[in-house]
């Protein structure tokens, strides 16, 4: 197993991090997550996983400016890595490679 | 205006800046207070990281030290079984005494206006054919008398030999204690009768045909199943029938620490104890005083006057001394034993304090090797986890 595998969720999180490009930051995260995946995380649950592939190298992370709305807190936005970016297409290929021959059942 | 949540609400959040930032973003979107405060709850089972900026608020680091006391205590049994025994104890003995100490010391009387009752004591000096029953800071029956007719700064005075233990004759013979009482005694601590009524002049004259006697609530409901009947009926004491007048207020059991069943006249001493002739004489301590300061009366006026009424009798027997001790009636007031009782709680006190001191000394001292080494403690796993980071 390669030392950079990623669980599902990790992998969602990422994707949503790469589709949101540079307005990757909690808020529009778990909209993207809740609109295109269906699952319903807490803020709480989210910044844990964005923590922990922080600490991988697979994303950083950066503080925006403080808004009115959010009581004069920053905006912590994320972006994917390099490293982050080869994880997510090793996970692709090694599912798709579990997917071979198998496409019958995929349908 | 942005829609913003109660800020207690807000002050209760965990974990980082960022995140609060969010769910007031969200908030302020739209989402429902109960989503707030889910979120706020959640917020709660963050780990700790090092390398995430914190809330710099101390009910945060109050909350994380608790789960991490929680988990060392949960990782070490035996030393926290034998941390929190030895703080128990220390902890519960201390209570305990001090417990007993206000129960028997301490409190109040409980009676109406309690603050102005004062126990009233006498050191006596230069008298060796003094007799004493009781305490030798009690004054006799003629000394009470004299007493009660001049104290101008007390509104009643009154007087009671406590602990006159006796045998109660009916279903089966019971040994109760008492208190032998002046007249005035109900009328000093203004105590209402729950039955009947509570002594009166004719009661204490020594013509009297019948003695008289005052049940104690609880003596009437256990011995004589709260029989409202009971007034007027006769009660045998030490052999000896007595009328019973009336039974006193629910939960007044005397003013000492033992509690009292009955009520009976100074005026029944010798009925309930042949042998002994304490109230007929002069030079026997066996009275405790007790005084309502009148309206308006200090405790320095009350002293004065009751000093002059001393006076009188010290004239009256050469190298007769005397002081008088004024202090708040508690139950057990007299001075000396007291004294003694209260300076041996004290140092027993002192000493189980020293011992807690000992156990937390010690606890603390194996707490913080564990606190900073421990392969399970959070902080010190997350100390490792930054060094990493930071090596990396």
């Amino acid at each position: 197993m390669p030392r950079d595998h990623l669980g599902e969720f990790e992998q969602i999180v990422l994707l949503a991090v790469l589709r949101l490009g540079d307005d990757a930051y909690g808020v529009p995260i778990r909209r993207e997550i809740s609109r295109r995946a269906r699952r319903q995380i807490t803020i709480g649950g989210l910044y844990t996983t964005l923590d922990r592939l922080e600490s991988k190298g697979l994303l950083s992370s950066k503080a925006g400016d403080p808004t009115p709305e959010r009581g004069g807190r920053s905006k912590r936005y994320f972006g994917i890595t390099a490293a982050g970016l080869r994880a997510l297409r090793n996970s692709r290929a090694a599912l798709n490679a579990m997917w071979e021959g198998l496409e019958a059942y995929g349908s | 205006m942005a829609r913003k949540p109660p800020s207690w609400l807000v002050g209760l959040w965990r974990s980082s800046e960022a995140e609060l930032g969010d769910a007031l973003e969200e908030y302020a979107g739209g989402a429902s207070l109960l989503w707030f405060i889910r979120q706020t709850i959640a917020s709660f089972q963050r780990p700790i990281h090092s390398h995430v900026e914190r809330r710099p608020i101390m009910i945060s680091n109050v909350w994380r030290d608790l789960r991490y006391a929680m988990r060392g205590l949960r990782h070490n049994p035996g030393f926290s079984c034998a941390a929190i025994l030895a703080i128990a104890l220390g902890v519960g003995i201390n209570t305990g005494i001090f417990s007993v100490l206000n129960g028997f010391l301490l409190r109040e009387i409980d009676v109406p206006a309690a603050g102005e009752l004062r126990s009233i004591h006498r050191i006596l000096e230069g008298i060796p054919d003094r007799g004493v029953h009781g305490s030798a800071t009690m004054v006799s029956t003629e000394e009470y008398r004299l007493f009660r007719d001049q104290a101008k700064t007390l509104s009643g005075l009154m007087a009671y030999a406590p602990f006159m233990e006796v045998t109660l004759d009916g279903e089966r013979l019971q040994r109760i204690n008492g208190d032998l009482v002046t007249c005035g005694y109900f009328r000093t601590l203004e105590l209402q009768p729950a039955l009947g009524s509570l002594f009166t002049e004719v009661n204490c004259s020594d013509e009297i045909e019948s003695p008289v006697v005052v049940l104690s609530y609880d003596l009437w409901r256990n011995s004589f199943g709260a029989d409202t009947a009971i007034v007027g009926r006769s009660v045998v004491l030490n052999r000896q029938s007595f009328r019973v007048v009336g039974v006193a207020p629910e939960g007044f059991r005397g003013i000492e620490f033992r509690p009292a069943l009955y009520f009976a006249p100074i005026t029944a001493q010798q009925l309930l104890r042949a042998d002994a002739t304490y109230r007929e004489d002069p030079r026997m301590s066996w009275l405790q005083l007790v005084g309502r300061r009148r309206r308006g009366a200090s405790d320095s006026a009350v002293r004065a006057e009751l000093s002059v009424i001393e006076a009188q009798l010290d004239r009256r027997q050469a190298g007769r001394r005397s002081t008088i001790l004024l202090g708040r009636a508690t139950a057990f007031s007299m001075p000396r034993e007291r004294g003694r009782i209260l300076t041996v709680a004290g140092i027993v006190m002192a000493a189980f304090a020293l011992v807690l001191l000992v156990a937390c000394a010690n606890v603390a001292k194996v707490m913080f090797p564990i606190y900073y080494s421990s392969p399970y403690g959070g902080r010190s796993r997350s100390l490792a986890r930054s060094a990493a980071s930071a090596r990396s």
